[in-house]
């Protein structure tokens, strides 16, 4: 009988022993691979994510490059034959001149805009420049009789990353672009700092501020909000939106000046 | 009565062990009451029963009298806490259903093995077999589900396993309880196996301190 109780307790307790040890090992393994699956699927969305967006700047880039090279040549060739035209309906025909005249003039208009068109396409100043002279750019275009648009940025912004410098300044783009259609701002402030932990990028309107979470409802809202977060979500930024109704918004960007986890690899089709 | 107290522990150091141990499970179970899920809150009244339980039984025996029906009963309590401790963990309904229908099948059963003055070998291997099987489908949800992060930081994970090691480790000797812990058993040999119940109980308070302990990690140790 001893040795029966013996015996039979050595076997259940050996039994439950390698029934803990076997649920906390198997747990542990599944969890991690689980863990590792979900970290690469996260990346994979960031990859898939960065490369739209760059495949989107090369279009942009393609386009800009079609605009200016065979449209932007046409008309300059088209505005040489007007001239001859012009100079032949002169002698022949004295009272057209006029009409020549303000065809050449809207001519000129066209081939301004296609230009104009064909720079805004593609961030030139920025890639030759860096982010603080685009910024500049951009806020003075930005500025007319009824928008004031002023930058503010520390004297020492040290050199980012290509992609970082583009995602500041498309981002900045749209938040400006957003005071002036939807606020009705007087003055736009774009706040650009280095800070020890990253880069810090407000831009803050004195207009007529709206809600976010009415906004985030909203199933047939803008792109602008949304491009900002997939932007940020490539580089591992943040934004931080102080905004409510009656007030100027402010909104904060902050990303970490580090090299992006995320190499993009893909090419110019 | 003072000094019949000291003799019996003199002579059975294990059992003051044993009976002391019981605080520290109860404390720690008080102190992080608020961590608790809501079954594991039941455990710290279950050892304070315990306690009682010692309590009451070491005043029998400095009288003298037969304290062994404290036992019988205490298994009545441990599977009404089982029940309590896991059915709230569970969740498919059915198997839910199951665990608390079997404890009240277990109770049932067990009222029919009732012994005054003695041991009872049917209450008390009926309520370890029933929180064994508990705590293997619970083993099998927390395998199935995979949501526990950090499974040495699961507080459940710690008392389930110090009670199946306390339950198997006792299984074989309540099962023969008539032979190895009855009043005609050699005092020896009683004790022998006495010991080892109250070892295992130990055991058991160990493992629940420490899944007090750890309960403040658990509800961010979920995926
Ligand atoms: N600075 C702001 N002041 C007031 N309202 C704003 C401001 N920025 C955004 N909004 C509100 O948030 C909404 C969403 O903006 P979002 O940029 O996502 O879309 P959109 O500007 O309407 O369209 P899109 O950017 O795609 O051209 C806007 O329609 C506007 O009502
Ligand atoms: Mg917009």
């Amino acid at each position: 009988m001893k040795l029966y109780i013996a015996v039979g307790t050595a076997v259940l307790l050996v039994m439950a022993i390698f029934i803990i040890v076997f649920v906390a090992y198997y747990q542990q393994k599944q969890i991690r691979q689980q863990l590792i699956l979900k970290e690469w699927q996260e990346k994979y969305r960031k990859g898939l994510l960065a490369a739209t967006l760059q495949a989107q700047e090369h279009e942009r880039r393609r386009i800009a490059q079609d605009l200016h090279d065979e449209i932007g040549t046409m008309l300059s060739v088209t505005k040489l034959s007007l001239n001859q035209l012009g100079r032949t309906v002169e002698h022949n025909d004295p009272g057209s001149t006029v009409l020549v005249q303000k065809t050449r003039s809207l001519l000129d208009e066209t081939i301004a805009n296609v230009r104009r068109i064909s720079r805004d396409l593609v961030p030139t100043t920025l890639e030759r420049f860096g982010l603080v002279s685009a910024l500049e750019e951009l806020a003075e275009k930005a500025s007319n009789g009824e928008v004031h648009v002023e930058l503010s940025c520390s004297d020492k912004m040290p050199t980012l990353l290509p992609q970082l410098d583009l995602t500041l300044f498309r981002i900045a783009q749209e938040l400006i672009n957003n005071a002036i259609k939807h606020a009705n701002a007087e003055n736009i402030i774009i706040d650009l700092h280095c800070q020890p932990t990253g880069i810090l990028l407000s831009v803050i309107d004195d207009g007529r501020g709206f809600d976010l979470d009415e906004i985030l409802k909203d199933k047939k809202r803008g792109l602008g909000l949304r491009n900002i977060e997939s932007r940020l979500n490539v580089i591992d930024g943040h934004v931080t939106f102080d905004v409510e109704e009656g007030r100027g918004s402010r909104i904060h960007i902050q990303v970490k000046n580090l090299k992006p986890e995320v190499e993009v690899e893909v090419e110019a089709v | 009565m003072l000094q019949r107290l000291y003799e019996i522990f003199v002579n059975h150091p294990i059992d003051l062990i044993a009976e002391l141990i019981s605080f520290l499970p109860f404390t720690f179970g008080v102190s992080r009451l608020k961590f608790l899920k809501k079954g594991a809150r039941f455990l710290p009244l279950y050892f304070f029963i315990i306690i009682g339980r010692d309590f009451t039984s070491n005043i029998y025996a400095i009288k003298k009298i037969n304290n062994l029906f404290l036992y019988n009963s205490s298994a009545f309590a441990e599977i009404v806490f089982v029940a309590l401790l896991f059915s709230f963990e569970i969740h498919k309904p059915v198997v839910k259903r199951i665990v608390t229908i079997g404890a009240a099948i277990t109770l049932f059963l067990s009222l029919f093995f009732w012994e005054n003055t003695e041991l009872s070998a049917g209450i008390l291997t009926l309520s370890r077999a029933y929180a064994l099987l508990v705590v293997l489908v619970y083993f099998n949800q927390l395998i199935q589900d995979m949501n526990v992060k950090n499974i040495l930081k699961h507080s459940l994970f710690w008392i389930s396993s110090g009670l199946i090691i306390q339950f198997t480790g006792t299984f074989f000797v309540y099962l023969f309880a008539n032979y190895a812990l009855s009043s005609n058993t050699e005092s020896d040999l009683f004790n022998l196996y006495w010991n080892v119940n109250q070892f295992m109980y130990m055991v058991f308070c160990l493992f629940s301190t420490i899944g007090f302990w750890v309960s403040k990690y658990d509800k961010e140790n979920y995926t």
